[in-house]
């Protein structure tokens, strides 16, 4: 009977190549984590500019509804008449129409040049939207900023709700 | 008499020369990670500082920041001013650069004016639908500093920061609007 002896001549390589093998793996998915960082930086800096943008440019909007309140009403009133059929104005027709007037100032829609300058915003726009209860004497008046900042980023809303009451002044 | 085979010298020493260079190789993958993942964390940080900049800008008084800009032409502030900190900062181990543009801004707001001078014999005030309305016209509403007081300060941020591995210089920079909403 004859014993063979496996030779263990060569294991030495076979083991430093796994260790080398384990060590190349873990290195590579460290460089893929921080590879994936990079764009999510850059996306980062883009919300916090588009955030700020909108909060500034609710404030203009809410400026002009401070101003002129009784015109954003009427507005707002001839809208909900217009949007129904049945009650739909047919004395007068508007356009654009008086809500739409209301809400296309060029500083409310991208219309000014070189306004947010030197950040380079798509397009924004700015609706207004009464959200009546409380039988119509309390409301709540919406202001939505859509900001696009990049023509490759998605439209992005920001409403504001601000409370108000209308009251009679006799005079 | 017996025999054993085991690991030759020249089996060992390439055995090592194979380790040394993966190691390096690994090492190296790591550096440049360290790197990389260094520059993201001060670009994170130069984002935060504009944030908190332009927020406390926000917070402050307008009539305020109207007085620190008394004509229409920009000012840019390098200096800590109205108790918001300005200039060099520095966080951790790196030095940014704060400073702020104030410009006042003209506003022009257009509307349409329910006009019931010239209303038809059939107006009703409860009834949209009789309702005319004036063309649209800028009715008091020029925030120019001429037809009226200037209300709205635009606030352009920037920070910058020097990046010493390629001696590059970064910049993140945001605009916001201050309004005066006062009666």
């Amino acid at each position: 009977m004859r014993y063979t002896r496996r030779s263990s001549r060569g294991m030495a390589l076979v083991i430093v190549l796994a260790i080398a093998t384990a060590l190349l793996v873990m290195g590579s998915s460290y460089l893929r984590t921080f590879s994936q960082s990079r764009p999510v930086n850059v996306k980062i800096l883009e919300k916090v500019q588009a955030d700020l943008l909108a909060t500034g440019l609710q404030r203009i909007a809410l400026l002009k509804f401070k101003r002129f309140p009784e015109d954003f009403y009427h507005a707002c009133f001839f809208q909900f008449a217009w949007d129904n059929p049945t009650k739909r104005p047919t004395l007068f027709s508007y356009s654009p129409l008086p809500l739409e007037v209301f809400q296309g100032d060029p500083i409310l829609r991208n219309g000014i040049a070189g306004l947010l300058s030197p950040l380079s915003v798509a397009t924004y726009s700015t609706t207004y939207r009464l959200l009546s209860h409380k039988a119509y004497t309390r409301d709540s008046v919406e202001i939505v900023i859509n900001l696009q900042m990049t023509n490759r980023t998605p439209v992005q809303s920001y409403a504001l709700k601000v409370d108000a009451e209308r009251f009679f002044v006799s005079p | 008499m017996t025999s054993r085979s085991g690991t030759t010298l020249i089996e060992l020493m390439l055995a090592f020369l194979i380790l040394v260079i993966a190691v390096l190789s690994v090492s190296g993958l790591i550096s440049f990670g360290h790197r990389g993942t260094q520059k993201d964390f001060r670009m994170v940080q130069g984002i935060q500082l504009m944030e908190d900049t332009i927020n406390r800008f926000l917070v402050a008084s307008c009539s305020q920041l109207l007085t620190a800009v008394p004509g229409t032409t920009p000012v840019t502030f390098d200096t800590s001013m109205l108790g918001i900190p300005l200039g060099a900062i520095r966080v951790g181990s790196t030095d940014y650069t704060v400073s702020a543009t104030l410009a006042r801004q003209s506003v022009s707001f257009s509307t349409r004016e329910l006009d019931i001078t010239t209303s038809p014999p059939e107006y009703n005030k409860n009834d949209p639908a009789t309702w005319r309305f004036s063309a649209a016209t800028n009715r008091n509403g020029k925030f120019d500093g001429v037809a009226l007081p200037h209300r709205v300060v635009k606030i352009h941020v920037a920070v910058t920061w020097q990046e010493a591995l390629h001696n590059v210089q970064r910049r993140v920079e945001a605009v916001s609007f201050a309004v005066d909403l006062t009666p």
